[in-house]
């Protein structure tokens, strides 16, 4: 994640500060909204943009109670409330709901030819509809690890699981993406 | 690309660039705007609860009816009112005997409007009523053995058997 917000900002923010606050939704609505984007695999933007808003409103209630003392980072602590306000949102929805990939397409490199961004964009969506096929807590390891440099112990404490089973989730997650990967070389050997 | 799981805790080369390609949404320019304004919102004073100034109205108007009711229908509290003689000066239990023999209405109302001036003729002052003591019950106590005792045989304030009562006027005097 992003480097931290600074010392006198949090500190204002845990003292209710409007601007400290804005200031530390604005450190960390990137990381966040990728997070929570990632977990709800290419539903709804607006979806996306209430859990955010949910995840964000809870750790403004709970900023004051957050010692910058204590062993968490706060991005750390952060991504916590966030995984766990998405968890709880997935659990409460239809895990058939359509997918929108309109909003997760892969980024184009500005060089690339019309065939290599044909190419990464059926890749991207390759790899978020394996990471869509996998259940919501194994999805969140991995994403955790990933994108967000969680280390297992904090994964663990985020998702309240011991560190072997956060092993063995990921094990099988980057599993799942091997497979996905192999069928795609495959198919474009093929092509 | 093995199928096999990979122990190790750093994802290969191929793996990151494989998850590269999973691009992640960015958040609207007013989000951080949208947050705060909720949560200030949220902060707020929150005004009392629509539905206990519901409750409370509800549970006045109940009240109220209540009373009403209770008023209109009668009860200890209830209006006293011309056709209740019990209300004019405390129902002593003497006129029972009339009415339940077969006296009229017009006898039982005759007797209750008497009540009320203090002059009737000892039917209620026989009985230890209200008016016992003042003034003026020596003179109704001497109404009062002249009617029952002159009459052998005649019950105190009975008056139907009283052949003077044939020409007692309204106040039971002797016209």
């Amino acid at each position: 994640m992003a480097n931290e917000l600074d010392e006198l900002t949090l500190a204002r923010a845990r003292q209710g500060e409007p601007a400290a606050l804005s200031a530390l939704v604005r450190h960390y609505e990137k990381p966040v909204f990728a997070l929570v984007g990632r977990l709800m695999c290419s539903r709804a933007p607006a979806a996306i943009d209430d859990v955010a808003q949910e995840a964000f409103i809870r750790v403004i209630r709970g900023i004051s109670r957050f010692d910058p003392s204590g062993p968490a980072r706060l991005s750390t602590w952060i991504v916590t409330v966030a995984t766990r306000t998405c968890l709880n949102a997935l659990r409460g929805r239809n895990r058939d709901a359509p997918l929108d990939g309109d909003g997760q397409a892969a980024a184009s490199d500005p060089g690339a030819s019309p065939e290599e961004l044909v190419l990464e964009r059926e890749r991207g969506h390759r790899i978020e509809a394996a990471m869509a096929a996998l259940p919501a807590e194994m999805r969140a390891v991995l994403v955790l690890r990933a994108y967000h440099d969680l280390d297992y112990p904090e994964i663990a404490a985020a998702l309240d699981l011991e560190v072997g089973t956060v092993k063995s989730r990921l094990s099988r997650a980057r599993m799942a993406l091997r497979q996905v990967l192999a069928r795609g070389e495959q198919e474009e050997q093929r092509a | 690309v093995s199928p096999t799981p990979d122990r190790s805790d750093e994802f290969s080369r191929l793996e990151r660039a494989a998850l590269a390609h999973w691009q992640a949404p960015s958040p609207a320019p007013d989000f951080a705007d949208r947050v705060l304004a909720r949560a200030l919102a949220e902060a707020a004073p929150a005004p009392p609860p629509r539905g206990r100034l519901a409750v409370a109205a509800l549970a006045l108007l109940v009240l109220g009816g209540a009373l009403s009711i209770r008023s209109m229908v009668g009860g200890p509290g209830a209006v006293p009112t011309d056709d209740q003689p019990s209300a004019l000066g405390g129902y002593d239990g003497g006129l029972r005997p009339e009415v339940s023999s077969g006296a009229t209405n017009d006898v039982a109302s005759e007797v209750s409007s008497t009540e009320g001036d203090g002059v009737d003729p000892g039917v209620r002052l026989e009985q230890g009523g209200a008016g016992r003591g003042d003034g003026r019950s020596a003179v109704r106590d001497g109404v009062s053995r002249h009617l029952s005792g002159d009459r052998p045989g005649a019950l105190p304030g009975d008056r139907r058997r009283d052949p003077r009562r044939a020409f007692a006027g309204p106040r039971g005097q002797p016209s």
